[in-house]
């Protein structure tokens, strides 16, 4: 994309050094193309090939190969995909540290896949946890928490997330957080709640004490969806004290206000947004259809309420874009 | 002709290569905020995410008052009123989106993306509404639409959409001409995308075209996949059962199936061979994106290996080929590395990567997770390890 002949033109201009041109215009003779996101993006789909292939094939032939055999084979690749990463891996630092190259992110990916498979087949097959299922799940849980900050990988560190919220029984995951979690259910909702909120509770903390300052963001964006949708779930469900999970989301919502705000996080100030309307058109809409029973004029009331406060929103939101891009 | 402010638009071209040189150090920080200063844009554009916010918002305005107004048209509603409701706010976003882009310089700002999709829709659902067109008059009623409001405000979906729209609409006029043209509509469907390709890459190199060159990128892409959509084995083979009346059988063979065959697997490696020959990263990424398609095809004719052996293989192959590459290319060979370059913006990928990964595996240790166990689970936080 580089054209020297612009900068040519802005040298001429006086904008730009003698010293600046001539860096332009090596780098436009040496032009490079960068594989780095299709080399990632190989290493990705190879990593889900060979560790959805090795499920399959345990699962077919459980019974007809030992047992041993198979587990042996997942603890192989399992424990040389460690062994790499260790050697290869640059020493532990609680700061950010950048790993050497993709192929050792995946290959540590790989190696957690295989664990958690390896603890899986251990609990199927010999029962090793008994009857305490959550134990098959907390191991693999700590194991992955603790390679995620050895390593200082954000990948791990979500799949450490997503373990931890299966093992309170919550699905945490974009797609699944609403198709796989039943929020028609009181348990469910407190679960969804506190995970929420230890969740953010460990962002606040690692950004506090610069314990991998940087996995705060992936702590957070966790704890925020899971705690307003559980607080939504929540006004929904509990209709007689809907009110007053409205209140506790509309303090959650002001705490991310003030955090967005003070970051400068257009992402929170916009899912927080969203939630928030959301939470206040059913506290509309439940006023118009069950307080005062409007039928035809309560929906169009509706429309005007929904008409006026998304035009309402969108003003608020430019405001603050430009609050944002000001103070930069 | 296009509605956006031409220079601010050219001025644009000029922050992003002003940008990419200093993310690169080529240029100092106070070199380019002078430059910037000189070439100035005025648009509104938001953040990304507040151009989510906004678009989702004005979704929801245009959808509440077409609601509003449809309550009021209710006493006597049928098919034809709505539809003339639709057409009527089709036209009505249009307005707005002019006026928009022309007063409040909105650009790229979500309300203007919303307005020029709700346009599109409201005329086109409309239309739809009123009278029963047949498929080739929407095709091209969505085709003419769809390059109009391309040409006029420069939109990349749009661009998709009237490929695709062309396309289709010459395929069903011609499979009309009888046998023959049935039998080689995939030929014309290769030839015509192989037009629209060379043309879009030939017309983003001319100074005119400057403005359109971000969405003639979207044009090669669809070009290049609606291509091998044409000859792929697989859908050659479905489409023809339906269009020549065959009963329904899969493994019917069809004429000259050697040569789909052969284009079947051999396009996508001619898309990453000339990509590579090139260096141009839009037909490189696209063939490599096809391969998957050539796997599919082949095992849906032939079960070479059980699929778990093959997922074991591939798996293995493609962790071979990015190590190799990797190592490869870790010092730049043929104008190529591995590395990342300084204008990526890592830190928001990374992110987006790992959540990726968080969702597509996650699903593996969720059977272990039985209903029974969630009760103890939450509190069991301290007393996992004491009870034991």
């Amino acid at each position: 994309m580089m054209d020297s002949t612009l900068f040519t033109k802005l040298h001429a201009g006086g904008f730009i050094s003698d010293a600046s041109l001539e860096k332009i215009r090596m780098r436009a003779a040496n032009q490079l193309f960068s594989l780095y996101w299709e080399l990632r993006a190989i290493l990705y789909i190879g990593v889900l090939l060979l560790s959805g292939g090795i499920g399959i094939l345990i699962y077919k032939n459980i019974d007809s190969i030992g047992h041993t055999a198979i587990l042996l084979f997942i603890a192989l690749i399992s424990a040389g995909s460690f062994a790499y990463c260790f050697k290869k891996s640059p020493a532990f630092s609680f700061q950010k540290v950048w790993p050497l190259n993709s192929f050792s992110d995946y290959i540590l990916l790989l190696g957690c896949l295989t664990f958690i498979s390896f603890v899986g087949f251990l609990q199927f097959q010999y029962q090793v946890f008994g009857n305490r299922l959550g134990l098959a799940l907390f191991i693999p849980m700590v194991v992955l928490f603790l390679i995620a900050y050895y390593f200082d990988n954000l990948a791990i560190l979500s799949l450490a997330i997503t373990n931890l919220a299966a093992w309170a029984g919550i699905a945490i995951t974009p797609a699944k957080i609403l198709a796989d979690n039943n929020f028609d259910n009181g348990s469910i909702i407190f679960t969804g709640l506190l995970l929420g909120i230890v969740l953010i509770a460990i962002g606040i903390l690692t950004k506090q004490k610069k314990l991998k300052a940087h996995f705060e963001f992936t702590y957070t964006n966790f704890g925020t969806n899971i705690s307003f949708i559980s607080c939504l779930a929540a006004m929904m469900h509990f209709e007689s004290s809907y009110l007053l999970w409205f209140v506790l989301l509309a303090g959650i919502s002001y705490y991310f206000y003030v955090k967005a705000v003070k970051d400068k996080s257009f992402y929170f100030l916009l899912i927080m947004s969203l939630y928030a309307y959301v939470g206040v058109s059913y506290i509309i809409i439940r006023f118009l259809f069950y307080a005062i029973e409007g039928d035809i004029g309560g929906l169009a009331i509706a429309c005007l309420y929904f008409i006026s406060s998304a035009i309402w929103l969108i003003l608020c939101l430019i405001k603050i874009n430009k609050k944002f891009y000001d103070s930069i | 002709m296009i509605a956006y402010n031409n220079g601010w638009l050219d001025n644009l071209l000029v922050h992003d290569e002003l940008k990419e040189a200093a993310a690169e150090n080529d240029i100092s920080e106070e070199e380019k905020c002078a430059a910037l200063k000189a070439y100035p844009a005025g648009f509104y554009t938001p953040n990304l995410f507040i151009r989510i916010g906004l678009f989702v918002l004005t979704i929801i305005i245009v959808g509440f008052s077409f609601g509003l107004v449809s309550l009021m048209a209710l006493s006597n509603a049928n098919e034809t009123t709505f539809g003339a409701i639709s057409v009527f706010f089709g036209v009505v976003c249009y307005n707005i989106l002019e006026l928009m882009v022309q007063q409040k310089n909105h650009y790229k700002s979500g309300v203007d993306d919303a307005l020029l999709c709700m346009a599109g829709v409201g005329t086109i659902g409309g239309i739809n509404l009123i009278s029963n067109i047949v498929f080739t008059t929407n095709c091209l009623l969505i085709f003419l639409l769809a390059s109009y409001l391309l040409c006029r405000f420069v939109n990349a979906l749009m661009a998709i959409i009237s490929v695709v729209a062309f396309l289709l609409l010459v395929f069903f006029t011609y499979i009309n001409f009888g046998y023959t043209a049935k039998a080689t509509a995939p030929f014309l469907l290769l030839l015509l995308a192989a037009v629209i390709y060379f043309g879009a890459k030939y017309l983003s190199t001319q100074i005119v075209f400057r403005l359109y060159k971000p969405v003639f990128v979207f044009v090669e892409i669809t070009a290049l996949v609606c291509g091998y959509a044409g000859l792929n084995y697989f859908i050659v083979n479905q489409t023809a059962n339906s269009l020549f009346g065959f009963t329904i059988q899969a493994s019917r063979p069809l004429a000259f199936a050697w040569l789909f065959w052969i284009l079947t697997i051999l396009l996508p490696l001619v898309y990453i061979f000339r990509g590579v020959q090139k260096n141009d990263a839009v037909i490189l990424r696209v063939g490599v994106i096809l391969i998957p398609a050539i796997v599919f095809t082949i095992r849906n004719y032939y079960a070479v290996l059980p699929i778990e052996m093959a997922m074991v293989i591939g798996g293995i192959v493609m962790i071979g080929i990015g190590y190799g590459l990797i190592r490869y290319l870790a010092q730049p060979k043929f104008g190529f590395t591995s590395a990342a370059l300084a204008n990526i913006n890592k830190t928001g990928n990374i992110h987006v990567e790992a959540l990726i990964i968080a969702e597509t595996f996650s699903g593996a240790q969720q059977p272990t997770s039985s209903d029974t166990n969630f009760g103890g689970g939450s509190l069991g936080g301290g007393g996992a390890t004491g009870d034991f």
